[in-house]
């Protein structure tokens, strides 16, 4: 059974090797190659669906990417069995982008609407209206201040132009989508994003009513903890099927083992592992997340890092000790956080003999990893940075006033403020509503950086604690390994 | 009660005609069942004079008592009207002694058992949870194998058809998220001015099941929203619902009506398996549910001898239909879709032994083929007692005393994995099974 060994210095390498890409820019192009579909993502694809939800790096952008890619739009109606995605015509509808398009708003354009009075209904409707026109005869491909002047004179030319692209589209066995992703780059302010988001809602509950018309949202999960947001009526019909975008740990380590198999060198290698351990039926040789079981994936992680975490079990197993580890308050972790572990963990000298890395790597791993996602997460939400810097060298789980005190001796809330300066989208959307504290303990809880126990007391999970030096209530003292 | 009964009334038909003319006589006509229960029979020959007439007819009410057709006790080929029912496709082969015998059964009531079955399968599957009485864990089951696969990021469409007593949109449905109409609203509005494409989605409402990690719930339920505010309106409603429509003069049977009804809704978005809930019992509005819709029927029941009698009951009826597409040349694979479902099982492993034994008894006394000598034995539909992937194995839901207060609508989170996996697993993976099986099924010739 033993007879094979494979090279771990390869697969070591590679590891190191591996460049977890950052987040994926407006308008770029992802191959059919380097796309690795997790089973759970599944919804994001159904048509009936219009709202997605994603913290920071689950793959919003991603998905807006791979559904506007021709290629790569067959292979996921195949893979996820969507047969009706392989004939949808993906349209950008809004993405955040300064760059001119036939379709999609910049952000430019939208801002001066609604800074100019113009209602956010409007503004949709007219962009659905350029978009849903291209295929009909007639002129309204210019400007949306000129469509939505048409539309003042003209009450049913919303209804009218979609209805002729749905007879259309229905006729010739395809369906229209419409992307809208970046939406907290709608406007500099909340009140005003809230309004253009909320708007862009209940046009798509109304898009239900056509056969082969849908829109697809993306969202962030503050935007979306928001209950403001969803104050119209039939608000329920969006949100009550909405997709969360998260990573389970078996999608985590089928990616591991994707990025992997991409690498030339290391490809073999891998293979000779999973035979070793027969374990071959766990290899997403094609990119899709192959259902095979969680205990045939561990034997592969087992063979790469090691079955413990240690010398024996007292210290968890690494198949589960690693998610765990590395996961938020939601209990999920993102895909490039996963990968910088593993990258981290390859860079970690000595080198272990008989496997590509060992624990003390990936301890080394999540630290770094940590750090990462820190970096990550104050590019989407500035403020958290103030409020985890006010508890530093504190214990947690604590009370809540006592957070709320800390919080007050260091001025986070007006530090955020400050911070922010002209734009106040830097701060938390629930600022809006007062009650400054709650509302950012609140937030921190909606991206889980902190979360609630049971007992009411305020925790954060090991992933964000470790990095912003915040110490953990025990028992037992331990003198500090780190050095 | 003198004179023959209904159960004897057939047998004497048969012995009166064979006695007097021949068993060939009899199997070459056809008998016809009114209404009432009076039969008349029509003669595959011409009459050889006035007297065969007027002596067959003589001797038959004799015979029959109060259930001969007094005014026309046998008519015969040439008579007005006699060739078509000596050729009218409802003809069940019903077998009196060693002998077959043609039978139309008019029934105002119970018409939808008469039916032709539906063989084919459907893409998407469809799965009917069926039972003879209440309260043996059906919907509880539907709801957990639902839940179970928006879990695994699949997309399930659940259909409530028992619309004399519905409750599965209220076990799914919270009320604010019924939608406007139901199932009931779409049978009546169907057979006057039919519904647009674009108001389908009014009939659905997103359960609380719907997982934003993995895949979809949705539920068409019995009663949407408008009949709840207009309670007096659902009885009258009911009456139109199951009833045949009749379109530019052909009429459209309620199965039919149903089954498009699904497949309007599953053509629209995309669904991976369809579940039906339907009426408990053998009455009229279980049929279409039943034989219709080409779904896998599990029917629920539970050890007793209650659940085996009324299956009996129900399968005698079945045999009629199979033997008749036999005749007609089909080869009757409905028959492969009907999966007993042993409800509330105990540990004890001599009941369940006796409840599959009792299984194999029924499927192999009436949906079973019969076995022959002749060459042609292979094609036979007949499988051992004890294989696993035979029609007749049962799908085993334990008994157990967490489900008696289950109710995901108010309370989602009541449905986590843990909480159903120990007692549902063995259910879901043959509900798997069967589902996988019938979309094999529906592949051409693969």
């Amino acid at each position: 059974m033993n007879a094979i060994q494979p090279d771990f210095a390869v697969l070591r390498d590679a590891i190191a090797a591996f460049d977890p890409s950052p987040r994926v820019e407006p308008n770029a192009t992802i191959s059919v190659e380097e796309a690795f579909l997790p089973a759970g993502h599944r919804g994001v694809l159904d048509l009936r669906r219009q709202l997605v939800v994603g913290n920071r790096g689950m793959g919003k952008s991603f998905w807006t990417h791979a559904l506007l890619s021709g290629d790569l739009r067959s292979r996921l109606a195949e893979v996820y069995k969507h047969p009706q995605l392989a004939n949808a015509d993906v349209v950008i509808g809004f993405n955040g982008s300064s760059k001119e398009s036939p379709t999609a708003p910049t952000v430019d354009e939208i801002t001066s609407l609604y800074a100019g009075g113009c209602d956010p209904d409007l503004i949709w409707r007219a962009v659905m209206i350029r978009i849903a026109s291209r295929a009909l005869p007639g002129k309204h491909s210019g400007s949306l201040d000129g469509i939505i002047a048409s539309l003042g004179t003209d009450p049913n030319l919303y209804s009218r132009i979609l209805s002729q692209a749905d007879d259309e589209s229905a006729r010739t066995g395809k369906t229209l989508l419409v992307v809208f992703d970046a939406l907290d780059r709608l406007g500099r302010d909340w009140e005003s994003i809230r309004q253009l988001t909320r708007a862009l809602l209940a046009l798509a509950v109304g898009l239900q009513s056509f056969r082969a018309i849908r829109a697809k949202i993306f969202m962030r999960v503050d935007q979306f903890a928001d209950q403001e947001l969803f104050r119209f009526p039939d608000s329920s019909k969006i949100k009550n099927d909405h997709v969360d975008l998260f990573w389970r740990p078996a999608e985590l380590y089928g990616l591991l083992l994707f990025e992997l198999l991409r690498d030339p060198q290391a490809s073999g290698p891998l293979k000779e592992l999973a035979e070793r351990e027969d374990a071959i039926a766990a290899l997403p040789n094609t990119g899709a997340q192959i259902w095979s079981s969680e205990e045939t994936q561990a034997r592969i992680i087992n063979g790469l890092a090691g079955e413990f975490m240690g010398s024996n079990k007292k210290r968890g197993r690494v198949y589960s000790w690693l998610p765990l580890h590395l996961s938020d308050a939601a209990q999920t972790c993102s895909p490039r956080i996963f990968l910088t572990a593993w990258k981290k963990a390859a860079e970690h000298y000595p080198a272990p003999a008989g496997r590509a890395v060992d624990h003390l790597g990936l301890q080394e791993g999540v630290r770094q990893a940590s750090s990462s996602r820190l970096e990550e997460l104050y590019e989407d939400y500035p403020w958290i940075q103030p409020a985890l810097e006010a508890l530093r060298r504190q214990f947690v789980p604590m009370e809540r006033e006592q957070l709320f005190e800390l919080w007050a001796s260091e001025r986070v809330v007006d530090r955020i403020r400050e911070k922010a300066a002209s734009d106040e989208s830097r701060t938390p959307v629930k600022f809006l509503a007062g009650d400054e504290p709650s509302a950012l303990l609140s937030s921190m809880r909606d991206v889980a950086v902190m979360e609630e126990r049971a007992n009411g007391k305020i925790n954060v999970p090991d992933i964000y604690r470790v990095e912003a030096a915040i110490l953990r209530k025990g028992g037992v003292a331990v003198p500090k390994r780190r050095g | 009660m003198a004179g023959p009964l209904f159960d004897d009334s057939l047998a004497v038909l048969v012995a009166t005609l064979a006695d007097l003319v021949d068993g060939e006589f009899v199997e070459a006509g056809t008998a016809l069942r009114d209404a009432s229960g009076q039969l008349t029979f029509i003669a595959g020959r011409e009459a050889a004079d006035d007297a065969e007439r007027d002596k067959l007819g003589a001797a038959l009410i004799e015979a029959l008592g109060s259930y001969a057709r007094t005014d026309r006790p046998i008519s015969f080929r040439g008579d007005s009207g006699s060739e078509r029912l000596l050729s009218a496709p409802e003809r069940l082969p019903v077998k009196v002694g060693d002998r077959f015998c043609q039978v139309i059964d008019r029934r105002i009531v119970g018409a939808g058992w008469l039916d032709e079955p539906t063989s084919v399968a459907t893409d998407p599957p469809r799965v009917v949870f069926a039972t003879l009485k209440g309260g043996v864990g059906r919907s509880t089951a539907l709801a957990i194998a639902a839940a179970d696969l928006a879990r695994r990021n699949r997309n399930v469409l659940v259909v409530d058809l028992d619309l004399e007593a519905p409750g599965l949109g209220d076990l799914l449905l919270a009320s604010d998220r019924t939608p406007e109409f139901g199932a009931i609203d779409y049978l009546v509005e169907d057979g006057l001015g039919g519904i647009a494409d674009s108001d389908l989605y009014r009939f659905i409402g997103s359960s609380g099941l719907t997982q934003g990690g993995g895949g979809r719930v949705d539920v068409l339920p019995a009663l949407g929203r408008r009949s709840n505010n207009q309670p007096e309106n659902i009885l009258p409603k009911l009456s139109r619902a199951m009833i045949e429509d009749v379109v530019g003069g052909n009429s459209i049977p309620v199965a039919a009506q149903i089954s498009k009804m699904i497949a309007r809704i599953t053509a629209r978005e995309q669904y991976d398996v369809v579940f039906i809930d339907s009426r408990a019992g053998l009455s009229e509005l279980a049929a279409p549910a039943v034989l219709g819709l080409g779904a896998t029927v599990l029917l629920f029941g539970t050890a007793q001898k209650q659940t085996i009698e009324g299956y009996r009951a129900l399968f005698a009826a079945l045999q009629l239909l199979a033997q008749r597409d036999t005749a007609a040349g089909r080869d009757a694979d409905w028959r492969m879709m009907l999966k007993p479902v042993y409800a509330k099982a105990s540990l004890d492993a001599s009941v369940s032994e006796r409840f599959v034994d009792e299984m194999y008894e029924l499927y192999s006394a009436h949906l079973y083929d019969a076995e022959t000598d002749g060459a042609e034995a292979i094609d036979l539909l007949r499988f051992a007692r004890s294989d696993e992937s035979a029609p007749h194995w049962p799908l085993i839901v334990p008994f157990s005393q967490s489900f008696v207060d289950f109710d995901p609508g108010r309370n989602a989170d009541q449905l986590t994995q843990n909480f159903y996996e120990q007692t549902y697993r063995e259910f879901l993976s043959g509900l798997d099974a069967a589902i996988n099986a019938s979309t094999f099924a529906s592949e051409p010739n693969a």
